[in-house]
């Protein structure tokens, strides 16, 4: 068979293949644009929204490309070549099989699972197994969950080519982890913001009621004593989502030059009493002499007072808790580190969502809102710094926040515009 | 040259089992050193699962050689990789004798907690029991004995009692008379759960039933 | 002639393929196990124990499969190697796969007990070590790196420190009554699957050497000589040259 032609025979392939899908990709898109402004309506940064946009591009072309290689242009190169440099951008696994279930075509995103191994190797059998189905002319679709490390969700869906055609299937595997945890994000925090509110209302009703009939002025006491400390935390939560959304209204971070060793040891200093109650002692360490910083002294004093505040009440008593400020090469890193508890693997992505509790069970002794860590990552935010969490479950946690210093003038002119968090 | 190939096979069979023989001698010997503590034992022991390794070697290359000059088929297939199936299985049963004979100097640990030294020579008679069971099922091709050794249930109760015999020690020692005390009862579980695919191996080299080498692993 | 050679070489390569992923079964149900574990998952333990039957049926058609290819082709030594070690390699996955099935029968039985933070940080660096291990050893088989495979060995040795500390943490949680005698026991059990699975990852590792090279730990000068020695003698044959033959 001559080259030109198999190729274009090819791409025909393709092509049908795609028309057949495009569709239900507008879908999952509409879908995902719908998790994607929803999450953003309630406070989140949307990781890749500029990628987002690509991939509605990328689609774009694809289905131009589809639309011209199916009118007349079969051998048209330059659809061809369109056709495949958009396959290859897409970040969606595409892979075309003969009858016989052997590989023809695939693109830039399908490599990893060609003669994958560990995790990818289960996607790639996954394939071959559905391709059969198809092949066989039915369609067939499996979520798998993959434990890794990382954890993944991948979706693998094959569809029999048209009839009329070359007999033969198409593949496709998308990656859903993403969207799947902005769905969880978003059904967690209206439970989460339900349970944190409604507990400590619930229980004043409860308690006022036994109150009412209750005569032993020692019941009495103790039923009002734990009203009071309900109240407390309802305005300990009102106060926090305040400082909150102040943090988050606010652009930026301001252009005030702010010393960081100053702002820790004020921290420490407003946490005395909380850590000689807890039995835990807080260290300060400044190794360095210059620790200024361009920012909002109101914002970091909130950040790093959350984070001690944390590390005290997650350690067990007679710990020390560290706190250390430094200036290393053009940045100002604070870290709080504890001896407590540690945070599990699999929650630390998840612990800078507001509410989001590790241990709900535990969270209630301790106090907590739920939000200090939320307010820590704005503040993080508003200042172009970046935050790094290592924690081991039984042994501890490390927060480590790295700020660009006042001495490195490049950074303070970005801080207006970039919002991202994380500069890796 | 047939007639060659017929005793070869035999002659592979009956190396097998003078390696399970070797396997057997030290298996005797660990459990002497974990009666005794004994050092020179011990030694021995080390020496002769040397041997038991280069005989391990010389039958792979053996049945190597032998698959690759004949290419044999069906029942002659079976023993062959049988052999070398076999054999990864004593060897690995060998080490596992070794490993408790190394604890020699330390003897005086595992004697620490009586109830949990008792589990250990317990658990050592069945592992020992185990594996000539399956040795006599492969020089014999009983396959009764085969399936009993294969379906023995797991010795994971004794294990259990072990670990509580263990934990009940408050002695100031307790955590490395305990980690010793568990090398010793893991090894000796495992020799019975070799055997125990011993005995599954030689059931599938009887039957040649492709379900017998599922059932291996239960 | 060529036409067989070519479909001989597709069936080694199915065979890769399908230990590949059945190592990757194996890597997957260490991190889900451990999780379900963690949880106290109940469901997740009952669906893992019912997900063995998979593993289990893969390794059995991997060995008929090699069977199928000892039966009617004639491997040369380097292919007959792998294909031994295709089916020694089976074995370790297979009982790698049911030591965690083991793992979610326990998280059953000490359903509903509070482990202290530090045990679960152990439990979770043990998985971690486990799983690391297994998938350095299949990436030694699939890249044929005998080095690594060698090098398994001494890297396991981070898993058996972390064991002893493990044993180490449920003395002291049983000490100061954090958990019962049966949680107890259970947690050693446990313990214990962990650390053989760095074994069987130790053995895969070894195997690949063998896979490679030819040549196995064991096979020491002097024990080797000896071995060949005594072979010869035995049947009265020549030594074999094993680098002529893998040179073939």
């Amino acid at each position: 068979m001559n080259t030109a032609v198999s190729s274009a025979l090819i791409a025909a392939v393709v092509a049908a293949a795609l028309a057949t899908v495009i569709a239900r990709f507008f879908w999952n898109r509409a879908q995902r644009n719908h998790v994607y402004e929803s999450t953003m309506r309630l406070g989140f940064e949307i990781p890749s929204e500029r990628e987002m946009v690509r991939f509605d591009d990328l689609l774009a072309i694809v289905e131009r490309s589809v639309r011209d290689l199916r009118s007349e242009n079969l051998q048209s190169e330059s659809a061809q070549f369109r056709l495949q440099s958009a396959l290859d951008a897409l970040p969606i696994a595409v892979m075309v099989f003969d009858g016989e279930g052997s590989i023809i075509e695939s693109n830039g995103a399908s490599q990893p699972f060609l003669e994958a191994r560990h995790g990818d190797a289960l996607v790639g059998a996954a394939v071959n197994d559905l391709i059969r189905v198809a092949n066989s002319g039915s369609e067939a679709s499996t979520v798998i969950e993959l434990f890794g490390p990382p954890r993944r969700t991948v979706v693998v869906t094959t569809i029999p080519l048209p009839e009329d055609g070359q007999p033969g299937a198409v593949a496709f595997v998308e990656d859903i982890t993403e969207r799947r945890q902005l769905e969880a994000i978003r059904t967690d925090l209206v439970a989460n913001i339900s349970h944190e509110l409604k507990t400590p209302v619930g229980a004043i009703g409860l308690l006022a009621e036994t109150l009412q009939g209750e005569d032993d002025r020692a019941i009495v006491e103790r039923l009002a004593n734990r009203i009071n400390a309900e109240a407390m935390r309802i305005a300990q939560i009102i106060e926090d989502l305040i400082e909150l959304s102040r943090i988050e209204s606010v652009d930026g971070a301001g252009s005030a030059i702010v010393e960081m060793a100053e702002v820790a040891s004020d921290a420490v200093e407003s946490l005395r009493t909380a850590a000689i109650q807890a039995e835990v002692s807080v260290q300060l360490v400044v190794l360095s002499a210059d620790t200024r910083i361009v920012g909002e002294r109101r914002q970091l004093l909130s950040a790093i007072g959350n984070l001690i505040d944390n590390a005290i009440k997650y350690s067990d008593s007679g710990t020390v808790v560290d706190v250390t400020v430094e200036a290393v090469a053009n940045d100002v890193v604070v870290k709080v580190a504890d001896h407590g508890i540690g945070i599990p693997t699999r929650d630390i992505d998840r612990i800078f969502e507001r509410f989001y509790r590790v241990d709900q069970a535990r969270s209630r002794q301790t106090g907590g809102t739920g939000l200090g860590l939320a307010i820590v990552r704005h503040a993080v935010v508003n200042h172009d710094a970046d935050i790094d969490v290592e924690s081991r479950l039984g042994e501890g946690s490390t927060f480590t926040l790295r700020f660009p210093s006042s001495s490195d003038t490049s950074g303070t002119a970005e801080t207006e515009v970039s919002t991202s968090n994380k500069r890796t | 040259m047939r007639q060659q190939y017929t005793s070869e096979l035999e002659q592979l069979a009956l190396q097998v089992e003078l390696m399970g023989v070797l396997v057997d001698e030290n298996l005797e010997r660990m459990r002497t050193v974990l009666n005794s503590g004994n050092l020179s034992v011990a030694e021995e022991a080390i020496r002769t699962d040397d041997r038991i390794d280069a005989m391990n070697v010389s039958l792979m290359e053996r049945s190597y050689e032998m698959l690759r000059r004949e290419a044999p088929v069906a029942s002659d297939l079976r023993l062959i990789v049988s052999v070398l199936r076999v054999t990864a299985e004593l060897e690995r049963i060998g080490d596992l004798a070794l490993r408790i004979a190394k604890l020699a100097p330390e003897h005086e640990l595992l004697t620490r907690v009586p109830t949990a030294f008792d589990i250990l020579e317990t658990l050592a008679g069945h592992a020992v029991n185990q594996y000539r069971d399956a040795l006599r099922a492969w020089s014999t091709l009983d396959l009764a004995l085969a399936e009993q050794v294969a379906s023995e249930p797991e010795v994971a109760l004794a294990s259990r009692h072990l670990v509580e015999a263990l934990l009940a020690y408050e002695g100031p020692d307790a955590v490395v008379v305990a980690l010793r005390t568990m090398v010793a009862g893991q090894a000796l579980d495992r020799i019975a759960d070799h055997s125990a695919v011993l005995g599954a191996r030689v059931r599938y080299l009887i039957t040649g039933d492709p379900d017998h080498l599922a059932a291996e692993v239960r | 002639m060529p036409e067989q050679r070519k479909t001989f070489h597709q069936e080694l390569d199915e065979i890769r393929d399908d230990i590949v992923r059945l190592g990757a079964l194996v890597g997957e149900v260490i991190p889900r196990g451990t999780e379900v574990l963690l949880t106290n998952d109940m469901s997740g333990a009952q669906n893992l124990i019912e997900s063995d039957d998979e593993l289990d049926d893969l390794s059995l058609r991997i060995e008929e499969h090699c069977y199928h290819v000892l039966a009617l082709q004639q491997p040369m030594a380097s292919d007959l190697r792998s294909i031994v070690t295709g089916l020694w390699l089976t074995g370790e996955l297979e009982r790698s796969g049911d030591l965690m099935v083991n793992v979610a029968k326990g998280a059953r039985r000490i359903y509903g007990v509070t482990l202290d933070p530090k045990l679960r940080g152990l439990i979770e660096r043990m998985s971690e070590e486990a799983s690391r291990l297994m998938k350095l050893a299949l990436d030694a088989y699939a890249e044929r790196n005998a080095s690594l495979g060698v090098a398994i060995d001494d890297i396991d040795d981070a898993l058996d420190t972390l064991h002893g500390d493990y044993i180490e943490a449920i003395f002291e949680s049983h000490a100061t009554h954090d958990i019962g005698l049966q949680a107890s026991v259970q947690l050693a059990l446990i313990g214990r699957y962990y650390e053989r699975i760095g074994d069987h990852a130790v053995n895969i590792g070894q195997r690949v050497q063998y896979m490679v090279t030819g040549w196995l730990p064991e096979q020491t000068g002097a024990a080797r000589l000896v071995a060949r020695r005594s072979l010869a003698a035995e049947i009265g044959a020549e030594v074999p040259d094993p680098e002529a033959e893998s040179g073939q």
